[in-house]
């Protein structure tokens, strides 16, 4: 009972929100902008990993919010509906600037280099990040929505339109795939 | 299939969450650009859905193509004065490609100049009037600031420096919230004395009107 008040007040605050940029209120236009605009930037910038592109995306992403927040139904919260938005322009923009072959591999062929010296920190770090790059796109979105920006599998299956369980299946291959591409530095965290 | 059972281990899982650390999000860049895309589309043309190479050059076209009317305006008035003075005088296609290019910079710095008497009013209010008003319309002329200087033809070395050291004084002011802040405040009085923005607006912008002419 007393967790439901806020969510409460937030649903209204959210609906009223909503309502004033439908109105044309220009400061709520801003106030949404700012609620919402880091975590549209951060999650292009992770998947795209170029600051100009994630700025596009993110600009592009919020047009689209504008456009079409009349079809915003209060089904799913307004973040993650902001970020299913988003997600599709992150897509296309990858999908367009040919971006995501340059960046991915497929994993299934293709050997992980490992660096000479296994045991050093930052060779661990370049060899994780090139790891998490190289992941087949599905997997390396979950992975990034869930592990690093701390998304849950309900907000991730929202904003890609796929099932929870299917969120987490690929988390897990993901996971999989990093443990065997690191392997070779194997320090405590590798278990089987 | 738990998350639990799955987890990576907490180093592992540490390093994992730098992966490609982003940077400070550029809100106000984006905001600008959100506002101008939406103003131009409500103004008639339409914005393609995803064109990552069309919004790099958007505003690029929308000055050139400015310019060009305003261009081809002038151009029409020159001819008719230039049968009319000398009928006689031969041009040639390279003479006639100068002109143009000369007309043409001369419209931007024309535009330029006026929108630099905008920014010099809007300075003035910054002492007395509202801050949110005042911050709204610092985004709408960052806008144009920045429009300005995509231009190639604005070729004037002076009201480009003007110009960028404008840039960064109206995101300063674009941010102010309301509350009068006054380190805001602060870091604006700075940039306005330390790069003497209000001495080199008075002697970009000409006195009263009729002051420039093309």
């Amino acid at each position: 009972m007393a967790g439901s008040l806020p969510r409460l007040r937030s649903l209204v605050s959210v609906t009223d929100l909503v309502s004033r940029v439908l109105g044309g209120d220009p400061l709520a236009e801003r106030e949404l902008y700012d609620l919402h605009v880091d975590r549209v930037y951060r999650l292009a910038f992770r998947l795209t990993g170029d600051s100009e592109l994630a700025a596009d995306c993110t600009q592009e992403a919020f047009i689209r919010v504008f456009d079409r927040l009349a079809t915003f139904r209060g089904e799913a919260a307004l973040s993650t509906w902001i970020t299913s938005v988003a997600y599709s322009v992150i897509y296309n923009a990858l999908r367009k600037t040919k971006r995501f072959r340059a960046n991915s591999v497929d994993f299934e062929l293709v050997e992980i280099p490992v660096p000479a010296l296994p045991h050093g920190e930052p060779d661990l770090k370049v060899s994780l990040d090139r790891a998490v790059a190289g992941l087949p796109d599905g997997y390396r979105t979950v992975f990034v929505m869930h592990d690093v920006e701390g998304y849950t599998h309900s907000e991730i299956a929202s904003s890609l339109g796929i099932q929870e369980g299917t969120s987490k299946a690929q988390l897990s291959r993901a996971r999989s795939k990093l443990r065997q591409a690191l392997a070779a530095f194997a320090g405590g965290w590798v278990t089987q | 299939m738990t998350d639990d059972r799955d987890e990576l281990d907490p180093k592992l899982a540490d390093l994992a969450r730098g992966f490609r650390e982003p940077p400070t999000t550029p809100r106000e860049e984006i905001w600008t650009h959100i506002q101008a895309q939406r103003r131009a589309a409500r103004a008639g043309g339409s914005v393609p859905v995803f064109d990552l190479e069309a919004a790099r050059r958007r505003r690029i076209r929308w000055v050139g193509a400015v310019a060009a009317l305003a261009a081809v305006l002038i151009l029409g008035v020159g001819i008719g004065r230039w049968v009319s003075a000398d009928l006689t005088r031969p041009i040639t296609a390279d003479q006639a490609a100068a002109d143009l290019d000369r007309r043409g910079e001369r419209v931007m710095h024309y535009a330029a100049v006026e929108h630099l008497g905008q920014i010099e009013a809007l300075l003035t209010d910054l002492d007395s009037g509202n801050e949110r008003e005042i911050a709204l319309n610092a985004r709408g002329l960052l806008t144009k600031t920045q429009l300005l200087l995509d231009s190639k033809r604005l070729t004037d070395p002076a009201i480009r420096a003007l110009l960028t050291d404008l840039e960064t004084l109206l995101v300063q002011v674009a941010q102010l919230d309301g509350n009068g802040s006054q380190i805001d405040r602060d870091l604006i009085d700075e940039n306005l004395s330390n790069r003497a923005i209000r001495p080199r607006l008075r002697h970009a912008v000409p006195a009263g009107p009729g002051g420039l002419t093309l």
